[in-house]
């Protein structure tokens, strides 16, 4: 029951200007301050799309946080996709909120990228752990290269000190459960996307292969979705700008609703 | 000679009144009369020439008189009168031989003794008073109901007594012979099982009186009894079950007592219990053990002083199923609600959840599927692939996204399949949905509001009414008040749908929580719909109970509550051959009714079906009865079958199909040999007393039996008999007629008119 490819293509090209106009509503810049937002109306929507807010190695308060990569305007462009693309209930702004905010449980999907940097305490760690096996499904996005990767690992075992990490075979639902995913492709930054177009790496760092890694419960389900040498955030971000290959963020819509969808019927 | 010629003595005439036995359409033979007076009085006006006036009168007088003469004695003239009979009346007597006769107060007899004293042959006191004026007739009842010579017959070891059947057996059998009354001899602890009160007016209108003699206390001093236990009678296996425990006493007010409740020997639960004065009623979940027919025995702490300690016992039981139920889980918009239902009911065995999800226009996910053929063309569009569910859960489903044929078959599917409906809130449900005026509103227990508020959002604390503390679905800890408090410190839900009525006959569980500036709002209410159940669940997020940072991550209100929801939506829901007891618990000798309902695939009734019931007794030996159709309830069979031994019997019903024997689930027949005689068993004056007053008789206590004769002998019908004597051949008649004629044969001669 899942449209053909070509079609969703053909959707997602028609929603450039309405990304466009999205865009033209941000505040300039790739990063923006974070302005968390967990005094909502009542979880009068059905879905919010979270960003998680942690502590990181390299917080620069000017900047927000390497938490706040790609921040609001990712988040925005990808919501007007989810909101135009499926039958999702969304809430169409963005929401970040502090791993340490009790209001995070009440949005069972978060998103959190650059975790190369990610420095957690102790508390974000616990109110992390508890998150996931309360039930929530955390997808992780954009970082790079084996550097960063052990960096997350040392930060995941803060978490889960005794759950391996494994490679979602690509059977799984999440890569069928609304598009079809036959590949899991490696999505560039804006720069890189741009090159690529003219024979360049799509790659940053030695994070040649694009990787989908997840951590399961104990009943077989998925608690963290990590897209590593990928970077599905700046394919949201740019995807109204010219420059930057459909390709990327038709793949980068389709498997971010993916992981949406699969995150609220698993 | 008056009585020669009048046929009958003179006294007859004097007390008795005439009537006519002519039949109706004889009386249409009357103008014809008339009209031969008229022809004889013609003819004699005709003679007026040869005859004189005073001769005419005089002849037409005379022939007028022998013509009455003979009209009356063709109008069969009866004359009715009652008589004094030459044989004496009969008296029928019915000794209750059951087993509860034997029970005496301290130091006091027991009530058999008042029969053995009254009704020896040769001392009895009452016996021999009867037998001056009567014909007296014995009979013991008790289980059954037999002519006994004398009180040697009496064993007063029957089990229950049916009173019912005493009273039909004793009238039949006294049937034709003149019947002064029947006297019943008995403690009242009856189960009168046939139609009491229609026997009772037909014995009044035949005027056979029904004096009633109560044996033992009305009132017990000291004494703890079960009256009763309420089970639902199957439970899916690993669910809880509310048991009912109904508790009598008199003289332990405020007494502490234990109640132990064992499944099969094995202790599942005891608990303290104050005794409260009168009747009290417990309520106590229970966790099923293994599947099967389960026997639970329910003990209550016996006293020294007690009058009668086998009442402090009872047993009851219960048919653990451990069938795999479906549940179709239709979704018109990812919800997180269906993730954290699946979740929760992920380990329970016994429930499988299949979910259908529109995530896009047009376009579905399928969850949880047990087949890649399931749900294939979306939701169910034959009778078949929906009877195959047992529960629908309708999500957040608009109206124009279940086309008319489909809201039919799901309203089939309640009322007919038996299945269970939960109906959640949510943007696009109940009137925001647009279900307001289409057939599902008319199933749903909730009234929808007229107008849709599309825009209506608000977060609510739950309320649990009475009802949700007993209910076995919401008992979400180990107790009614653990439960209670429970609901009231979970976090608040988000409500879309502003309901605030619920249709008459529909229970209402969860609530909001009133302000005083707003009413509450029902979130959840259920009814039944035919066959089956329905559940408005009108919050949208119940998941935040499994989310919410103030829910521990141990904390498993959320499971529990989706499993207990779902398996008592489903436990209910009637499989294609279905056995019912009469009883759980009979005495020996006694009768269980067995029905057994045979439906079709497609759950329609199946006629000319020959299901068999087996009953299998505890030495494993089988009895097989086949079950005839219900001439009334298409598809439903019946059979009665006669149990003499006691023991713990296991039923169940077999039905050929095709080339294999299908099965029900079995349940269990206990068989005791009292019965359930130890219960209520003080003397029940009132239904004594009612007995007497609707058979126009009269209820008299051991001191007062003499008055019984009195009472006997003011029925005439025992004594004294309704006579109709034919008087149309009276010798007086053919007299009076000779004599007119010869009168009249004498005055024409005499006038020289012959």
């Amino acid at each position: 029951m899942n449209h053909a490819k070509p079609f969703s293509v053909l959707l997602i090209a028609c929603l450039l200007p309405a990304l466009a106009i999205a865009q033209s509503l941000q505040q300039a810049g790739p990063r923006q301050a974070a302005s968390p937002t967990t005094d909502l109306p009542g979880n009068s929507h059905e879905f919010y799309f979270t960003r998680a807010i942690y502590s990181g190695e390299f917080d620069d308060y000017d900047e927000g946080g390497r938490w706040a990569v790609d921040f609001p305007k990712a988040d925005h462009q990808f919501l007007v996709a989810l909101q135009r693309l499926s039958a999702v209930d969304a809430y169409g702004s963005d929401n970040a909120v502090e791993l340490t905010d009790p209001g995070l449980r009440r949005f069972p999907l978060l998103y959190a990228v650059e975790v190369g940097s990610m420095s957690l305490t102790p508390a974000e760690a616990l109110a992390l752990r508890n998150y996931l096996l309360a039930g929530g499904l955390l997808v992780i996005d954009d970082f790079w290269g084996s550097w960063a990767w052990d960096q997350f690992l040392t930060q995941m075992q803060m978490v889960f000190p005794d759950r391996a990490i494994v490679e979602v075979p690509p059977e799984h639902p999440v890569f069928n459960v609304f598009y079809n995913i036959d590949r899991v492709i490696q999505v560039p930054n804006v720069r890189q996307g741009w090159e690529a177009q003219h024979g360049g790496p799509t790659h940053e760092y030695d994070g040649i292969v694009p990787h989908v890694r997840g951590i399961f419960d104990d009943d077989g389900r998925l608690m963290v979705l990590i897209n590593w040498n990928t970077d599905l955030g700046d394919a949201w971000e740019w995807a109204d700008n010219p420059d930057y290959p459909l390709k990327f963020s038709t793949y980068a819509f389709e498997i971010g609703i993916n992981f949406v969808i699969y995150g609220m019927t698993h | 000679m008056f009585e020669f010629l009048l046929k009958y003595p003179i006294e007859y005439f004097a007390e008795g009144r005439l009537i006519t036995a002519l039949p109706w359409w004889q009386l249409a033979l009357l103008p014809l009369a008339i009209a031969a007076i008229a022809f004889v009085a013609l003819g004699y006006f005709k003679l007026r020439a040869q005859m004189r006036g005073r001769d005419r009168m005089a002849i037409a007088l005379l022939r007028g008189l022998a013509l009455g003469v003979i009209i009356f004695s063709l109008s069969r003239p009866l004359l009715e009168v009652t008589a004094q009979m030459q044989q004496a009346g009969v008296v029928g007597v019915l000794l209750d031989n059951s087993l509860s006769m034997g029970l005496a107060g301290p130091g006091q007899e027991s009530r058999s003794d008042f029969i053995r004293e009254q009704f020896d042959a040769e001392s009895g006191e009452l016996l021999r008073d009867l037998q001056q004026d009567f014909d007296v007739r014995l009979f013991k009842f008790g289980a059954a109901t037999q002519a006994i010579a004398g009180i040697d017959e009496l064993d007063f070891n029957d089990g229950d007594s049916d009173l019912a059947q005493a009273l039909a057996f004793a009238q039949a059998s006294l049937r034709g012979e003149p019947l002064a009354g029947l006297v019943v001899i008995s403690d009242g602890a009856l189960k009168p099982t046939g139609p009491l009160d229609d026997l009772l007016l037909s014995l009044r209108a035949a005027s056979i009186p029904v004096h009633s003699i109560g044996l033992g206390e009305s009132r017990y001093a000291r004494d703890i009894e079960i009256t009763g236990i309420k089970l639902p009678g199957a439970v899916m296996q690993g669910s809880r079950v509310m048991a009912e425990v109904s508790i009598k006493q008199q003289g332990y007010d405020g007494t502490p007592v234990e109640l132990l409740i064992e499944d099969d020997s094995q202790i599942l639960h005891r608990q303290q219990i104050s005794l409260k004065p009168g009747i009290q009623s417990i309520r106590i979940p229970l966790a099923t053990g293994d599947a099967g027919a389960r026997r639970l025995e329910f003990h209550l702490t016996t006293m020294a002083d007690e009058k009668i300690t086998a009442n402090n016992s009872r047993q009851a039981m219960l048919t653990v199923d451990d069938r795999k139920m479906r549940v179709l889980y239709y979704e018109g918009e990812p919800r997180f609600e269906m993730k954290f239902v699946r979740r929760a009911v992920a380990d329970d065995d016994n429930l499988a959840v299949s979910g259908l999800i529109r995530t896009a226009d047009a376009k579905f996910y399928r969850v949880g599927i047990e087949s890649t053929t399931e749900l294939r063309n979306g939701f169910p569009i034959t009778r078949d692939e929906l009877f195959s569910y047992h529960a629908i859960i309708l999500g957040s489903v608009e109206n124009s996204l279940l086309s008319r044929e489909q809201q039919d078959m799901i309203v089939e599917f309640v009322s007919e399949r038996g299945g269970g409906l939960l109906m959640l809130g949510g943007r696009h449900a109940f009137t925001e949905g647009g279900h307001r005026d289409s057939v599902l509103h008319g199933i749903s227990p909730v009234v929808m509001p007229d107008q849709a508020q599309p825009e209506f959002s608000r977060e609510i604390k739950i309320q649990p009414s009475a009802a949700a503390a007993v209910h076995p679905a919401l008992m979400i800890d180990d107790s009614s008040e653990k439960s209670i408090a429970r609901w009231l410190t979970l976090p608040p839900l988000t409500m879309v749908n502003p309901i605030r009525r619920i249709k008459p006959g529909a229970t209402l569980l969860l609530s909001s929580t009133a302000n005083e500036h707003d009413d509450p709002y029902v979130a959840m209410a259920w009814h039944r719909y035919g066959r089956g159940k329905v559940v408005a669940f009108a919050v949208q997020n119940s998941w935040l109970w499994q989310m919410h940072h103030e829910i521990d991550l141990q904390d498993q209100t959320h499971e529990l509550l989706w499993r207990q929801l779902l398996r008592w939506l489903v436990e209910s829901v009637p499989q294609r051959l279905s056995l019912d007891l009469s009883a759980q618990k009979i005495h020996a000798g006694g009768v269980i009714r067995l029905r057994s309902d045979v439906l079709q695939a497609d759950f329609n009734a199946r006629l000319e079906a020959q299901p068999r019931a087996v009953l299998t007794a505890p030495d494993g030996s089988e009895r097989v009865l086949v079950l005839q159709p219900d001439p009334v309830r298409p598809g439903a069979y019946e059979g009665e079958l006669r149990v003499a031994q006691p023991g713990d019997y296991q039923v169940h019903v077999e039905l050929d199909e095709a080339d294999q024997v299908t099965r029900s689930a079995g349940t269990r027949l206990l068989v005791t040999h009292a019965g359930d005689e130890f219960f209520d068993s003080q003397m029940d004056e009132k239904l004594l007393r009612r007995i007497a007053d609707q058979s126009s008789g009269a209820f008299f206590r051991p001191p007062e039996v003499d008055k019984l004769i009195a009472a006997l002998d003011n029925n005439p019908r025992g004594s004294r008999t309704l006579l109709r004597l034919e008087l149309w051949d009276m010798p007086a008649l053919f007299v009076l007629l000779v004599t007119l004629l010869c009168a009249e044969w004498s005055y024409r001669r005499w006038r020289g008119l012959a």
